[in-house]
């Protein structure tokens, strides 16, 4: 700080250059990281892959990220207010446990639908619950929750036959509206949805100012607990959304369902470059890391890379954009 | 001795009333229970889980998390069961876990990422090294080892005693060592910490390896136990040690707790495998009952922050 501003003085030519220059920088530097893999990827697909870059393909792989990007959505939400979700894994379980059940697959479709969204909110009340009004810590609480609920559907599935997954939400997971996965409609609606209070209303300031410091939100009389509770209700919601898409997806009900999803759901947060608290950064970064992800899982498989190349280069990535992050606010 | 340090002792006491309790439950309800062979193999289960969170209790001292843990012990169990000579392949994952703890800590401490952001990394990334060392279990231990794990010593395991042995280890480091002091004041606040002359940066990296290697240690012993190498062994050993620490009565956002909670908290959480197996429950209903575990632990003991 202090020797930028004694060359500001000593040469006045040079530090418009590098105030120019910083600004470009600085620029660049807003832009998500997400976009520049996407761009790598892009660009490797080119040389190495062509085929991967053809429509169908590009398709396919955006109806594959949708579950994962609405998961990401979900995590964005409970990472900008200082929070995490890690039960995200539990609600994918419950929700395809929910919608195979034959009670629930003999209803309305709209409600075979409601119900597993219902039952998502429902944990992520409970979550925020316990986050906000026991002020228990959130990574505690929702790896609780997200242990329960596996116990419960892995103790509940034990003795039953696993039920079919209803026509609705399997035409949702791989129904397709003029060879658009409907799947990805879903997510970008939602993204959609989600940008007008982030952007255009009150709550989208709120969350900022919780993010950034929520003892000060506190004092100057903000609604910390309430934007808190809402945003895991929120992530719950999301959390649903996304494993009934998966659901439909794979079309069969499994217990396995999600196994990763925490773990990607975090990478898509960072490489999006948001962090916990984070003050700035849209939903766009995020959706195109949920994108990028998927891009490189289909790319991992093409070369036959197996599930060790997979948690290397998923390892490296998160790490990666982390670390970038921090060099960024280290120089700051 | 705790009358000097009230504020720091967190819920350590309510941990070890919540073990008494349970201890006597299980006993006055099954004879099963009462047996030495049980006691023993009881203690002898809950051995990694202890060790691994002795290492858990530092870190989270200093308001950090380790998740990579479970993949260090996988990796311990493939690497020890790939070489098949026990003392390099110990050598071999003692030195692993230099290199992750030096790294965790580099990127928690200098590069200012979110502890679980930069463990989650590191463990994902770890968890593929071992796939491609070990895709799937198998592999050979040498005896010596496995009669290390196994073992008795005038009628006791020897696992009671590598618990015993690890439990002091970290009671001299956390207790009776400047380093164990620093991690309290980092943990109580790193900003006045520093202020106070701390090597924060130091200090934090070299918590996260001292973390890796009790979790190595946990790893060399796992392999001794199943007398052989499993890439997957470990996956449920990282929430499994914080869950332990917080039940443990270990604050997450540091500064407050110590490893006679933690001991507690290890052994009531193997208490609860065990007790439930004498009731007969379904094993899937574990993770229940622990998650449960968890957050009653939690709703005890109120703090100040939100969130994280």
């Amino acid at each position: 700080m202090m020797k930028s501003d004694t060359t500001l003085i000593a040469d006045k030519s040079a530090a418009v250059d590098r105030s120019a220059l910083g600004r470009l920088q600085g620029a660049l530097t807003d832009v998500p990281p997400s976009v520049w893999i996407l761009i790598a990827l892009l660009v490797f697909c080119v040389f190495a892959s062509p085929v991967l870059l053809k429509m169908p393909f590009q398709l396919v792989i955006f109806r594959q990220a949708a579950p994962l990007g609405l998961a990401v959505c979900a995590q964005v939400l409970a990472m900008r207010c200082r929070s995490i979700d890690l039960s995200i894994v539990g609600v994918f379980i419950l929700v395809n446990f929910i919608a195979c059940s034959p009670a629930v697959a003999a209803l309305d479709p709209w409600l075979a639908v409601l119900i597993p969204l219902l039952a998502g909110a429902l944990i992520g009340l409970i979550n925020g619950f316990f986050i906000t009004v026991v002020r228990a810590s959130a990574v505690i609480v929702t790896l609780a929750t997200g242990a329960i609920l596996v116990g419960i559907v892995l103790f509940l599935n034990s003795g039953f036959p696993p039920g079919s997954v209803p026509e609705v939400i399997k035409y949702l997971g791989q129904g397709r509206v003029a060879s658009v996965p409907i799947a990805g409609l879903i997510w970008i609606a939602t993204l959609v949805v989600l940008t007008l209070p982030l952007h255009f209303l009150v709550f989208g300031r709120l969350l900022k100012a919780v993010g950034d410091s929520p003892n000060a939100g506190m004092l100057s009389g903000l609604p910390v607990r309430r934007v808190i509770l809402f945003c895991h209700i929120a992530s719950g919601l999301l959390a649903a959304l996304g494993g009934l898409l998966l659901t439909g997806y794979i079309g069969v009900s499994s217990t396995r369902i999600g196994a990763d999803v925490v773990m990607n759901s975090i990478a898509g947060v960072i490489l999006g470059g948001i962090t916990f608290g984070s003050p700035k950064g849209g939903l766009f970064g995020p959706a195109i890391a949920a994108f990028s992800l998927a891009l490189l899982f289909n790319i991992l498989n093409v070369f036959g890379a197996g599930e060790s190349g997979k948690f290397i280069v998923q390892g490296l990535v998160i790490a990666g954009a982390a670390l970038l992050g921090g060099i960024g606010t280290n120089n700051r | 001795m705790n009358i000097r340090l009230p504020a720091r002792t967190g819920g350590q006491y309510a941990a070890l009333g919540l073990l008494v309790v349970a201890v006597a439950a299980l006993s006055v309800g099954f004879q099963d229970f009462r047996t030495s062979g049980n006691i023993e193999n009881l203690l002898v289960q809950a051995t990694p889980l202890l060790i691994v969170a002795i290492g858990q209790t530092l870190v989270v001292l200093t308001n950090g998390l380790d998740l990579s843990v479970g993949a260090m012990i996988s990796l311990t169990t493939a690497i020890i069961a790939v070489t098949g000579s026990p003392l390099a392949g110990v050598a071999l994952s003692l030195g692993a876990a230099v290199v992750l703890g030096v790294v965790n800590g580099v990127g928690v401490a200098r590069f200012k990422v979110h502890p679980i952001i930069m463990t989650l990394a590191t463990a994902t990334l770890l968890q593929g090294v071992v796939l491609v060392i070990l895709p799937t279990p198998g592999g050979a231990v040498a005896v010596g080892l496995v009669h290390a794990a196994n073992g008795e010593l005038l009628g006791i395991p020897l696992a009671i005693l590598w618990s015993g042995l690890a439990l002091l280890v970290g009671a001299l480091l956390l207790h009776k060592s400047r380093f164990g002091l620093h991690l309290y004041s980092i943990g109580g606040g790193a900003d006045n910490a520093k202020l106070a002359g701390v090597h924060v940066t130091r200090t934090l990296i070299a918590s996260y390896v001292v973390c890796a290697l009790f979790a190595a240690l946990a790893g060399v012993f796992m392999a001794g136990r199943i007398s052989s190498g499993d890439p997957w062994v470990g996956a449920s050993y990282g929430l499994d040690s914080i869950a332990a620490v917080a039940v443990g009565g270990t604050q997450l956002i540091g500064g407050i707790g110590g490893l006679l909670g933690t001991a507690c908290g290890a052994l009531l959480l193997g208490l609860i495998g065990n007790g439930l197996n004498l009731m007969q429950v379904d094993p899937f209903f574990l993770p229940v009952v622990n998650g449960s575990l968890l957050l009653l632990a939690v709703c005890l003991r109120r703090r100040k922050e939100l969130g994280l």
